[in-house]
């Protein structure tokens, strides 16, 4: 056996590489892995020694009891952050949803008319005018929030007034 | 908490998992007797890395609190005292390295060094004559004192494996490294100290 695979085999495991018989008989002729493996050996007895030097407090499990105490008094309380951080969200979407609607912008008015000609009267001569009341619709558009917009129609009359000559466009006046 | 040796004694049949099912189904006392059977290992292994006992004691008073709060994700696919030591160590790295940040590291092992520490109890060979164990304390002083010096990365490791005594495989995952890197950390450090304990021990 090779001086490095005994020193490879005895670091690793000082107490079991002792029980092969190959490596006993390689200490034993050679001088620098025997020196290797007295030195190996102190250092063995000594670190167990070292994994014992040091108690525990009588009063750990007391202080740990302390400890899980103080963790479940923490925990209870984020707990009931939590809750009242649910509350308050609930109750403020609540108040969200409910609150006063603020002014909504101006309705938008468009006037429908129900009288095609009407809207391009320079089709007819000027004689041709009619001088009548007609129906007409006032649509008023709303905003909402929900539907985007809501179209009201509302019933007006026009009064057709045929001006003198010389005015292109009649004259008109909702009510 | 009741009479912590009843029930580490109550509980001596059980593994590590066992009682960690056991109070994550609501048996207190099986989470102190994990409390018991680990406290010692844990303090010691903390106070050789940090050499400061109460804050050893506060740190594997935290590490047993962090393992209650965490019980639940504990999947019992490693072994406890792998999560346990995983966490003590995990603490001691933030404690070194908030003493390297402030520059304290060195003057905490001059302190050590020339200070009694009380707080140390050697376990008496009641065999042993006090000149044996005078001379034993001396060589123990030295061992400690040589492995505060090695590298941080090889410290840790000759710790886990061959002072707290787990298993290769269990300090390479404590230290989440592979078992070959372990292997070659443990093996440096070992020649290390042999190195710097040479005609000294």
């Amino acid at each position: 056996m090779k001086c490095r695979e005994v020193e490879r085999r005895v670091v690793e495991d000082y107490v079991g590489a002792l029980t092969e018989p190959a490596v006993r008989e390689h200490l034993e002729q050679c001088r620098s892995c025997g020196r290797l493996a007295s030195e190996l050996e102190e250092i063995d007895c000594l670190r167990r020694a070292l994994g014992n030097r040091t108690l525990a407090p009588s009063d750990l499990p007391v202080r740990v009891a302390r400890g899980f105490s103080r963790a479940r008094t923490r925990r209870s309380l984020w707990q009931a952050a939590v809750v009242v951080s649910g509350l308050l969200v609930w109750s403020g979407g609540n108040w969200w949803l409910d609150r006063p609607s603020r002014p909504s912008p101006a309705p938008q008015v468009r006037e429908t008319r129900t009288v095609p000609w009407m809207l391009d009267p320079s089709g007819l001569e000027q004689g041709q005018w009619p001088a009548s009341r007609q129906q007409q619709y006032l649509e008023v558009v709303v905003p909402d929030r929900v539907e985007g917009s809501v179209v009201f129609r509302l019933p007006t009359t026009i009064e057709v007034r045929q001006e003198g000559p010389g005015q292109d466009y009649p004259a008109y006046v909702s009510h | 908490m009741g009479n912590a040796a009843y029930i580490v004694q109550s509980f001596l049949g059980f593994g590590d998992n066992a009682l960690v099912s056991a109070y994550l189904e609501g048996n207190e006392d099986a989470f102190e007797a994990l409390v018991g059977r680990y406290q010692d290992k844990l303090v010691n292994y903390l106070n050789n890395l940090l050499h400061d006992y109460e804050l050893s004691v506060d740190l594997a008073q935290e590490a047993f609190i962090r393992v209650y709060k965490n019980a639940d994700r504990y999947q019992g696919k490693y072994q406890f005292s792998t999560w346990i030591y995983r966490i003590a160590t995990n603490l001691a790295i933030d404690e070194i390295r908030r003493r390297e940040r402030k520059g304290r590291f060195f003057f905490y092992n001059v302190m050590s060094f020339f200070q009694k520490d009380d707080k140390q109890f050697p376990l008496p060979d009641k065999r042993e004559s006090p000149e044996k164990a005078l001379d034993r304390k001396e060589k123990l002083d030295r061992l400690q004192a040589a492995i505060d010096t090695l590298p941080e990365k090889y410290r840790l490791a000759f710790m886990l494996k061959e002072v707290q005594e787990l298993s290769y495989e269990e300090t390479s995952r404590v230290l989440d490294i592979s078992l070959g890197t372990a292997k070659s950390r443990i093996h440096r450090a070992k020649m290390l100290l042999r190195e710097k304990l040479a005609g000294v021990l």
